[in-house]
C-alpha cells in the first residue's frame, strides 16, 4: 500500500489551488436527490398508472392472451437492453443533458445534435399530449363534483391553472418536484390497482380475442411507448446524491417495475377483472359504472397524466439548460433561481410551450393527437438507437469494452432500428404521409443545425458534451493534473502529455 | 466499500481487497491511468476491474478524467488514511492549545473578544474563550462552517467539509451561493485571513488568522470577534497583530495541554520550584 499511503500523506501538505476546477453544472442544486426521488422522476415520466388503463384497451383490440403476454415480455426485454446501453454512460458520468450528452461521448456532435432535437420533441410532445389528457380527465372530475368546465374560456382557464401549478412545483426545487411527483404517482397507482382488484367490483365476462390486423406490431409499439420515459432520470445526474449508482439503478429498474405493472393489468384485462374500469374509462357513467368509481378512476388518470406532463417538462428543462451552458441555446436557459437552484426561465418557457400545445389540442386547433404521438414515438426510438450505438463506440473509445455489454448494446441498437422500421411500416399501412415528412424533417434538423453552427459559430461545437466533471474538491490534493480545456475551463486530465486537454469534437 | 451494490457478489472481503489493489495501482500509475492499465497492473480480470472502478468512482474514492478514459485518486481516499498507514499530521495528535499567557497578552492590547479554535479531526472546537466577552451562538460556529470566519478558514483548507447539503442561511448576509463561497475560500487561501460580517449573527464581525504547526499544517486559528462597525475586518494593524500572536501562540499539538499558569517564565519557575520539593 506504499504508493497509496504516500499519496494520502502528501495530500495534507499540498495547498489548495488558488483557482480550483469547478463543474460547469455547478449552478444547479447539486447532490440533492435520493435514490427514491430519482426513481420518482423516471416512473413519473412513464405515467404507468394511466398506461395500466390505456394499454389493456389496445391488447383487447389487437391480441390474444398469449400474444399479449409474450409481446409485452419482448417489449420489456428490449427496453431493458436499451437501459443496459444507457447505463454504460450513467455508471461513468452525470450529465444534465442526459442521453444527448451520452450520445456525444460515443458518436460526436452530429449524432448528439440529432438526438438533442429528437429528445426535445419527444419530451415536449409527450408533455403536451399528457397535459391534454390529464386536463380532459380533470374536466370530468370537476364535472362530477358540480363544477362544469365548458367553452373556450373555461378550457383556457383550466389549462392555465394546471400550467401554473406545474411551473410552481418545478421551480420550487428539484427535490420538492420529485417528492410531489412521487406522492401523486403513488396515489394514482394505488387508485388504479385497488380499482382493478377491488372485491366489490363486478368482473366482466372473459373478453374474446381481438381480430384487428397487424396485432403483434401494434401491441409491441404500444407496450414499448408505455415504457418510454424510463430514461428521464439521466437528466438529473448532477442533482442526485450518488448519481452513478442511483441513476443507473433507476434506468434499469423502471422498465422492470412498469413491465410488472403492465403484466398485472394484462392479466386483469384478459380475466375480465378490469372490464368495469376499462369500460368506465372509455364511456364514463354511460357504461353503467357507479359514479364514485368513475370519479375515482378519473382522479387516478388525471394524477398520472399530469405527473407525466410535469416529469417530461422537468426533463426537458435540464436538457435545455445543458444546451444553454454549451451556448447552443439562448443564455436565459441557464438562469438558475438563486434560492431554489432550478433553471426557472427555461422551465417557464417549456411549460408555457407545453401548455399552449396542450390547450390547442383540447380546443381542436392543433392537428390530431394521434399524429403528435406518432412523431413522438419516432423521436424516442431515434434517441434510443443513437444511444445504444453510442454506448458501443464509447466503450471502445475509453477501452473498457467487455463482451457482455457490447452484445447488449449491439442487440439494443439493432432492435431499435427494427422498431423504427416497424414504425415506418405502420405509417405506410395507415398511409399517413404528412407524419413521415415531419419525422424525416426532424431527423434532418440536427444535421442541419450542426452544419449551420460549423458555418457560423464553429467554436460552439467544441463546447458540446458538458457534464458534471470532477472538481478540485473531489480530487485528492496533489493526485490529479488539471489543465485548461478547449474552452479555457480547468479540467482534470491524464498525465501531462503536452498541450491542452483533448476533448472530442468530432 | 460503502456502496450497497450487489455487484461484487457475495465475496465482499475479496472485493474490498481488489478495490485496494486498484487504488494502489492508480496511486502508482498517477493521474490518467486507464482501466485497462489498472486491470493489468493489479492482475484483476478486466470485467471485474471495470465494475469495481465504476463503484470506486461512484463512491468518490476515484475520479474520472475529463475525457472519461482515465482515473485519479479521489479525495475520499483520505478516509482510508488509517487503513493505508498514512496519517494526517494535524489529526493524529490532541487538540491544538495556545499558550494561555500569549493569548492573555493579546487580549490586553485589543478591545475585542479574542478566541482560539482547534481544527483537530476536521472539527472546530473553541479551546480558549475570552472571559470578558460573551460569545452567543457558539454551536452555530461549530455546525455551520460556511457562516463564520473560523469555519471558513478551515473550509479554505478542506473544502470538502462543506458537505453536499445546501448552505443554510443563518442571517441575510450568510454566504449560501456555492460559487460565492468558492470565491471567498480562494480569497482566504490567497490572503491567509478569513473575515465574517453579520454572517452568523447580525451585528457581529470577526477576523481569523491560521495557526500552523511546524510543518505548515493548519491546526487552528486565532480570532478577534466584535460588534460590526466597531471591529473593522479590513484593519491591517489588527491582522498583523493577530498573525504575530498566532505565530507565537503555537503550543505544538504533540505536547499535552500546557499548564494554565500565567506567564511562561513564571510557569518554568514554578515547575522547577515544584520539582525541587
Amino acid at each position: 500500500m506504499s504508493a497509496l499511503a504516500d499519496a494520502i500523506a502528501r495530500s495534507f501538505s499540498v495547498p489548495e489551488p488558488a483557482r480550483p476546477a469547478v463543474s460547469a453544472l455547478r449552478a444547479l442544486g447539486r447532490r440533492r436527490l435520493s435514490g427514491l426521488e430519482v426513481l420518482a422522476q423516471s416512473v413519473g415520466t412513464t405515467g404507468c398508472a394511466a398506461s395500466m388503463v390505456v394499454l389493456p384497451t389496445v391488447l383487447l383490440h389487437y391480441g390474444t392472451p398469449l400474444s399479449s403476454v409474450l409481446t409485452l415480455l419482448g417489449a420489456v426485454l428490449m427496453c431493458y437492453l436499451i437501459a443496459v446501453g444507457i447505463t454504460q454512460f450513467t455508471r461513468r458520468q452525470a450529465a444534465a443533458g442526459g442521453i444527448y450528452s451520452f450520445v456525444f461521448q460515443g458518436l460526436g456532435t452530429r449524432a448528439a445534435l440529432t438526438s438533442g432535437v429528437a429528445l426535445l420533441v419527444k419530451y415536449l410532445g409527450s408533455a403536451a399530449s399528457t397535459l391534454y389528457s390529464g386536463g380532459q380527465a380533470l374536466i370530468l372530475v370537476l364535472g362530477a363534483v358540480g363544477i362544469q368546465v365548458t367553452g373556450v374560456l373555461g378550457t383556457l382557464a383550466l389549462y392555465a391553472a394546471v400550467a401554473v401549478a406545474v411551473v410552481a412545483v418545478l421551480v420550487r426545487g428539484v427535490r420538492f418536484a420529485a417528492l410531489v411527483m412521487l406522492a401523486v404517482e403513488a396515489c394514482s397507482l394505488l387508485f388504479i390497482v385497488v380499482l382493478t382488484v377491488w372485491p366489490g367490483a363486478p368482473a366482466g365476462p372473459v373478453p374474446p380475442p381481438g381480430s384487428a390486423p397487424h396485432g403483434v406490431l401494434h401491441i409491441a409499439l404500444a407496450a414499448i411507448f408505455s415504457l418510454a420515459g424510463f430514461e428521464s432520470a439521466t437528466f438529473f445526474g448532477p442533482e442526485a446524491k450518488k448519481p452513478l449508482l442511483s441513476v443507473t439503478r433507476t434506468v434499469l429498474l423502471t422498465p422492470l417495475i412498469c413491465g410488472g405493472l403492465f403484466l398485472f393489468a394484462t392479466w386483469a384485462a384478459w380475466t375480465g377483472r378490469s372490464a368495469t374500469i376499462l369500460d368506465a374509462a372509455a364511456n364514463g357513467t354511460a357504461s353503467g359504472a357507479p359514479t364514485a368509481l368513475v370519479l375515482a378512476l378519473n382522479i387516478g388518470l388525471a394524477c398520472s397524466w399530469l405527473t407525466s406532463a410535469t416529469a417530461s417538462s422537468h426533463a426537458a428543462s435540464r436538457l435545455v439548460y445543458s444546451m444553454g451552458v454549451e451556448r447552443l441555446l439562448p443564455r436565459f436557459c441557464v438562469t438558475v433561481h438563486p434560492r431554489f437552484r432550478t433553471p426557472y426561465l427555461a422551465l417557464l418557457a417549456i411549460v408555457a410551450l407545453v401548455a399552449v400545445a396542450g390547450t390547442a389540442l383540447a380546443l381542436g386547433l392543433a392537428p390530431a393527437r394521434v399524429q403528435l404521438v406518432q412523431v413522438v414515438r419516432a423521436m424516442v426510438v431515434t434517441a434510443y438507437v443513437l444511444v445504444a450505438v453510442a454506448s458501443v463506440r464509447f466503450l471502445y473509445r475509453i477501452r473498457e469494452q467487455t463482451l457482455g455489454v457490447l452484445a447488449a448494446g449491439s442487440v439494443a441498437g439493432l432492435a431499435g432500428v427494427l422498431l423504427l422500421g416497424a414504425l415506418v411500416v405502420v405509417e405506410r399501412l395507415e398511409a399517413d404521409h404528412p407524419v413521415s415528412v415531419i419525422i424525416v424533417g426532424l431527423l434532418a434538423a440536427g444535421v442541419l443545425w450542426r452544419f449551420l453552427l460549423r458555418l457560423r459559430r464553429p467554436a460552439t461545437l467544441r463546447g458540446i458534451g458538458v457534464f458534471d466533471a470532477a472538481e478540485s474538491a473531489d480530487v485528492l490534493p496533489g493526485a490529479g493534473v488539471f489543465a485548461p480545456d478547449a474552452n479555457g475551463d480547468l479540467v482534470l486530465v491524464g498525465r501531462p502529455r503536452g498541450g491542452p486537454a483533448q476533448r472530442r469534437a468530432g | 466499500m460503502a456502496a450497497r451494490s450487489r455487484e461484487p457478489g457475495g465475496h465482499e472481503p475479496k472485493a474490498v481487497q481488489k478495490a485496494f489493489l486498484l487504488l494502489e495501482a492508480v496511486a502508482q500509475l498517477g493521474s490518467g491511468a486507464t482501466a485497462r492499465e489498472l486491470s493489468r497492473l493489479s492482475a484483476i480480470p478486466p470485467a471485474t476491474a471495470y465494475r469495481l472502478l465504476n463503484l470506486l468512482v461512484a463512491d468518490g474514492f476515484l475520479v474520472r478524467t475529463s475525457d472519461l478514459s482515465g482515473f485519479a485518486l479521489g479525495r475520499r481516499t483520505r478516509e482510508l488514511a488509517g487503513v493505508a498507514g498514512a496519517a494526517d499530521p494535524a489529526v493524529v495528535h490532541g487538540d491544538f492549545r495556545p499558550v494561555p499567557a500569549i493569548v492573555e497578552e493579546l487580549r490586553a492590547q485589543v478591545r475585542f473578544g479574542i478566541y482560539a479554535a482547534s481544527y483537530t479531526g476536521d472539527h472546530v472546537r473553541l479551546v480558549d474563550r475570552d472571559p470578558d466577552h460573551e460569545l452567543i451562538s457558539e454551536s452555530a460556529i461549530v455546525t455551520h462552517l460556511h457562516a463564520s470566519a473560523i469555519g471558513k478558514l478551515l473550509l479554505a483548507q478542506r473544502p470538502e467539509l462543506a458537505g453536499a447539503r445546501p448552505l443554510r442561511p443563518l442571517t441575510t448576509r450568510t454566504i449560501v451561493e456555492p460559487d460565492t463561497l468558492a470565491a471567498e475560500l480562494t480569497a482566504i487561501r490567497e490572503t491567509g485571513v478569513a473575515r465574517e460580517v453579520d454572517e452568523i449573527r447580525l451585528g457581529r464581525s470577526a477576523l481569523a488568522v491560521p495557526v500552523r504547526d511546524r510543518r505548515g499544517g493548519l491546526i487552528g486559528c486565532l480570532v478577534a470577534i466584535g460588534r460590526t462597525g466597531r471591529i473593522r475586518v479590513d484593519d491591517g494593524r489588527l491582522t498583523e497583530l493577530l498573525r504575530d500572536y498566532a505565530a507565537r501562540a503555537t503550543a505544538h499539538p504533540a505536547q499535552p495541554a500546557p499548564d494554565p499558569a500565567p506567564a511562561s517564565r513564571d510557569s518554568q519557575h514554578t515547575e522547577s520550584g515544584l520539582s525541587a520539593h
